[in-house]
């Protein structure tokens, strides 16, 4: 990560790019592969989450 | 931590708004309701805390006469400032305090449906919740009943309605590898819980995927346990894991309403229409009656609004608002504002022990038929 | 039927829904600028100033919808375009995709003029990208505090600016960085604002892209005020005693986040906000604030889609709840509202 983001600002220094964009934040992020197993969508609502929504508090205690 | 008291002398003590203390016969907590931590400190301190929010330090400080007091509360003060829970300001009237209310966009978000020696009419069941808007259904197989075609067939039903994701509670098929296993929840992403019971062994299998955008590793696993699960008569463990680490939302519900029936409707392995499969009274028959009918009885409503506040003993603990209680099994059966049966945590000396071993319990255990 | 012109992955828009169809019995049509034809598809008809829509199999004529909530992106109602390529003739394959995407782009904009003009709606089709410099200017108008800035594409002049003022931050003049390319590399790219010291100038060329620097505030808390028609709900959030978002509070820490609690302004900010909100023609958004320790509050920006189901949730606003009644009673009184066009 650290040498992704050491190549990207040097590019940018080079170029005189503003000073907004010469601190980058290069985080790797879902594989197009792993969203479509594990995306879900609502198509009630048209809404498309990541990860399926879990309810915050136990359903039960049976477990 | 060191807080140079000279500087803040003119100041008020402000507990940040999200950091709220629940008062408990031995113990108090604080609930941070941001970083989901339970804060726990001897009862004696609590009015101490109350008292510190409504002078200003210099005046407070001023009227204690002992040294040693004095030392007590500033170590006090300087714990709940390394905790971040308190800050020092001028004007506490900026910050209000959280409205004390809850609300839900769906008169119903979850339902647990239980399946034993028959098969439920789901397309029926889903197309009600629906109309409910409920959110999570937890489906529990006490038996062989369903295998992983007819479970895939009864998920699809709940496909394009208000239904966000399930839980699936079944029995293991050692036959069965684990890859069919795998392979079944990859192919199901709103299955956000999958329990194996009457295995074997406990263990989890975990299939790992990578960071995604917000930083979080993404995970799905399934949980093998050896717990032979056959009946709703296992449910209802009152313990530190099954607490809900405290959110604005959930906390205000555990306080405010019945954090286990709130919002919740269920189907037992007969078809009856109940608060909880646990429970004894029924509201109908799911074949002859529709979901949103049984809910309007009074009766069902009223097991919804039961809050701690209202329950023995549980009205002095400190966790009364992270627990989600249970109203099935009670410690005196008939009483419907007692403590749950099968909690083994006693607030008055702060001690948990092992609920079945509880003597006091003994009668209602018996009268449950629980068998140890 | 009550409109909602978002994206699908805006969680906000769901439970606006939701509280939709608790409180009311309009229908609700969703309809997202990001979806393919196979997941959402739009054809329509325009008569002299009325149309028909037909999302799906769903026909929606112009009068049928009795509000709209413009939450986010922009463009909706038309189909996505396949781009065309023309063998030996690049340049102008491009011209004309180009072309293709302004012909779309100017009918969009008609079509979401006629509704902005018959029917109630919250939030606005082409405000959602507002000149945050110009903001600037009518924000000092209305009597706010703004921290003073320099904008300069000469590094010896920012370099001389710095060396006057050490505590200063730099951040984009449109916005930050945002970008994820989940196909190729598998990597998600941020800017934020960020403190400049004068050593970090020292390899810079001459000339460089123009350049934002502003006076960094020594903060007691961020605020944040969202406004919704006539009525503020603010929130300081308490960023200050982490290293990683004393900056900027949306580099999130995970492990121990900022605490979001409640605030109370005074009537005099609320009326200075209504009225710059008024300036700007817009009925709903976001506005941010930095507080320092003596109290003062200094205007930062407005976001007219701002993201606040977080805030929302942990100080018990609910204003999923209020945009939902906003908008049946925009569709109960549509007669009642005040058009601009």
């Amino acid at each position: 990560m650290q040498t992704i983001n050491q190549i990207l600002s040097s590019a940018i220094r080079k170029n005189g790019f503003p000073l907004a964009f010469q601190k980058i934040e290069v985080i790797r992020v879902m594989p197009h592969e792993v969203e479509k197993k594990i995306s879900f969508y609502n198509s009630k609502y048209k809404h498309f989450n990541h990860q399926a929504m879990a309810s915050k508090k136990p359903i039960s205690k049976i477990v | 931590m060191t807080i140079n008291y000279t500087q803040i002398t003119n100041l008020y003590i402000c507990l940040y708004a999200d950091c709220i203390p629940v008062r408990g016969a031995q113990r108090s907590s604080i609930c941070d309701l941001t970083r989901g931590n339970i804060f726990l400190f001897q009862s004696e301190y609590f009015e101490i805390l109350e008292y510190l929010i409504t002078e200003r330090i210099g005046r407070i400080l001023e009227k204690i006469e002992s040294n040693e007091e004095q030392q007590n509360i500033k170590k006090f003060i300087e714990l709940l400032y390394e905790n971040e829970f308190i800050t020092f300001r001028n004007d506490q009237s900026e910050f209000p305090a959280i409205k004390d209310s809850w609300e839900s966009q769906c008169r119903i978000q979850n339902a647990i449906i239980d399946i034993d020696h028959k098969v439920h009419d789901f397309e029926k069941i889903f197309n009600e919740l629906d109309n409910l808007g409920c959110e999570f259904v937890q489906l529990r197989i006490f038996s062989d009943l369903i295998d992983l075609d007819e479970l895939t067939r009864i998920i699809s039903l709940s496909k394009n309605k208000s239904i966000e994701s399930i839980e699936i509670i079944i029995k293991h098929n050692i036959s069965i590898p684990d890859k069919e296993y795998i392979l079944f929840l990859e192919n199901e992403p709103s299955i956000v819980n999958l329990t194996l019971h009457s295995s074997l062994t406990d263990r989890i299998i975990k299939i790992n995927y990578e960071l995604d955008d917000s930083r979080k590793l993404i995970f799905r696993n399934i949980n093998i346990v050896s717990k032979n699960i056959n009946s709703h008569m296992h449910c209802g463990i009152i313990s530190i894991k099954n607490m809900t680490p405290p959110s604005t939302a959930t906390f205000l519900e555990n306080k405010l309403r019945n954090g286990c029936l709130n919002g919740k409707v269920s189907i037992d392995y007969n078809g009856e229409i109940k608060n909880c499969p646990s429970m004894k009274h029924s509201f109908g028959n799911i074949n002859e009656f529709r979901l949103n009918e049984a809910i309007e009885d009074s009766r069902f409503q009223t097991h919804e609004y039961i809050n701690k506040d209202q329950i023995k003993v549980c009205k002095d603990c400190e966790f009364r608002y992270v627990c989600s209680d249970c109203r099935a099994f009670l410690e005196v059966p008939n009483d419907i504002y007692s403590k749950p049966l099968k909690c083994g945590y006693n607030p008055y000396v702060a001690e948990w022990s092992e609920w079945h071993l509880i003597h006091e319990k003994k009668y209602a255990i018996q009268h449950y038929g629980f068998m140890f | 039927m009550i409109c909602i012109f978002s994206g699908k992955k805006d969680f906000t828009t769901t439970q606006v829904i939701k509280w939709i169809n608790n409180l009311s019995e309009y229908e609700v049509i969703r309809i997202n600028y990001d979806e393919t034809p196979s997941s959402q598809l739009i054809t329509f008809e325009v008569i002299n100033n009325d149309f028909t829509l037909k999302i799906d199999d769903r026909v929606v004529r112009l009068n049928e919808i009795k509000s709209v909530w413009y939450r986010k992106g922009k463009n909706w109602l038309l189909n996505f375009q396949e781009r065309i390529k023309i063998k030996d003739h690049f340049n102008f394959s491009e011209y004309l995709n180009d072309k293709i995407s302004s012909e779309q782009y100017k009918l969009s904009e008609y079509l979401h003029y006629l509704i902005t003009s018959q029917i109630p709606c919250l939030g606005n089709p082409t405000k959602n990208d507002l000149n945050k410099l110009i903001v600037l200017e009518m924000a000092k108008q209305v009597g706010f505090l703004v921290p003073s800035f320099y904008i300069s594409n000469i590094s010896s002049q920012l370099k001389k600016i710095l060396h006057e003022s050490k505590d200063m931050v730099t951040k984009a003049m449109s916005d930050g960085i945002y970008f994820f390319d989940h196909k190729q590399t598998e990597y998600g790219y941020f800017s934020y604002t960020e403190t400049i010291q004068v050593h970090e100038l020292e390899k810079l060329r001459e000339i460089i892209g123009p350049s934002f620097i502003q006076k960094n505030i020594r903060k007691a808390f961020d605020l944040r005020v969202f406004f919704l028609v006539d009525r503020c709900f603010s929130i300081a959030i308490i960023s200050q005693t982490d290293q990683k978002t004393k900056i900027d509070f949306r580099k999130y820490n995970d492990q121990k986040p900022n605490r979001n609690v409640p605030y109370l302004i005074s009537n005099e900010l609320e009326a200075k906000i209504c009225q710059l909100f008024r300036k700007l023609q817009l009925n709903t958004g976001s506005i941010d604030f930095v507080v320092d320790i003596d109290n003062n509050f200094y205007f930062l920006e407005i976001n007219p889609v701002g993201q606040f189901t977080n805030f929302s949730i942990s100080c018990n606003f609910n204003l999923e709840k209020e945009i939902a009644k906003t908008l049946i009673t925009y569709a109960n009184n549509k007669s009642d509202f005040e058009f601009c066009n």
